[in-house]
């Protein structure tokens, strides 16, 4: 076993969700005809589930939302700000709701863009990413 | 969060599947070999993503196997240096917050690391940030983070030496060893191979109810 690149490429949560979704459905049509032995693949299931619990709720995961159009739609609109692309990654993951949130996406938020400008890109979160609903405070 | 790795190994088929297609046979046995596990200083893998080389089967003597030298990508989940997760509290102690995302679980925030004016609440259990009012951090809150620190440790047997192994551990630098001692002190990951430190100190951290 070699690793001959450690990080090759960076994957957003919603690639990550529709790979498990595709292998998911394969495993479906061929469940019949190719043998498989439960325990060997025992951590691959434990993972698969895992991640799908994560990626895949929809009341917490915009990842759960999202099409590869919403995406496309929203790399093309915000490409007018100077975003990192860890930052816009991120951005996507996670979907901010609140200015607070995306201060913390993106470095030095301050220094390099305005209030504005930050609403402006709230505004195209909501439109095209899904965030998760803002959850109901729970009273103590 | 996660990255696709490039890795080359040499599969064995078996030759009770060899009736299966070659990328199928190989994608199983990647997916046995790798998912759910972690690789030192890549991360914890999931699972196969594409296969870039298949090269041809050779057979050993003595073994009725095929073993074929194949190249391929696997999805990996290795958050970078200063990204922003969520996940859930799973528990919290005096020295800090241990954070569950469900398919890893090994993340720990040090009480160094949390607010300014936390406060541990031992009969509750619980961390406070008292500001104008109090906010708890309570277990099975949604709550955002971000990662500082990735440790990385080697699993394989040691040797029988101890006074070696000593040695070089001192010799690793005492911060990381620090850190190891803080995560055996706060519960059963002692031995996670892969584990991650975290801190909650910035506006728009802690519990997502808060902010959003």
């Amino acid at each position: 076993m070699k690793a001959e690149v450690a990080r090759d490429k960076l994957l957003s949560n919603f690639e990550v969700l529709q790979h498990i979704n595709d292998i998911k459905r394969r495993q479906k049509q061929h469940s019949a005809s190719r043998y498989r032995s439960a325990l060997k693949t025992e951590n691959f299931e434990t993972i698969l589930l895992e991640l799908h619990t994560y990626l895949g709720d929809k009341s917490h995961s915009p990842a759960a939302k999202q099409s590869v159009n919403d995406i496309k739609s929203f790399m093309k609109e915000i490409s007018i700000y100077d975003l990192e692309k860890a930052e816009k990654l991120q951005i996507i993951n996670i979907a901010p709701t609140s200015l607070v949130t995306l201060y913390c996406l993106v470095e030095e938020y301050d220094q390099r863009f305005t209030e504005d400008e930050g609403n402006h890109m709230l505004q195209l979160v909501q439109t095209y990413l899904h965030p998760a609903p803002p959850p109901s405070q729970p009273e103590t | 969060m996660f990255i696709l790795s490039k890795f080359s190994d040499l599969i064995r088929i078996e030759p009770s599947k060899f009736s299966k297609k070659t990328e199928d046979a190989l994608e199983d046995e990647i997916n046995i070999k790798y998912a759910n596990k972690v690789v030192q200083d890549v991360g914890l893998c999931v699972c196969l993503y594409d296969i870039l080389e298949v090269g041809d089967g050779l057979i050993r003597h003595g073994d009725g196997s095929a073993y074929i030298k194949t190249v391929f990508r696997l999805v990996v989940f290795r958050p970078f240096v200063g990204e922003i997760l969520v996940g859930w509290i799973s528990s919290c102690s005096e020295d800090g917050i241990k954070v569950r995302m469900g398919f890893f679980d090994d993340i720990f925030i040090p009480k160094e690391y949390l607010f300014e004016g936390c406060i541990f609440i031992p009969p509750e259990q619980a961390w406070i940030w008292r500001t104008e009012h109090d906010l708890y951090i309570d277990t099975n809150e949604r709550i955002r983070f971000r990662i500082e620190q990735e440790i990385f440790t080697d699993q394989s047997p040691q040797g029988p030496n101890n006074t070696e192994s000593a040695d070089s551990v001192a010799q690793n630098g005492t911060d990381a060893v620090q850190q190891q001692q803080l995560l055996q002190n706060s519960g059963p990951s002692v031995s996670a191979p892969y584990s991650l430190i975290a801190s909650c100190q910035a506006p728009g951290m802690g519990l997502v109810t808060w902010w959003d």
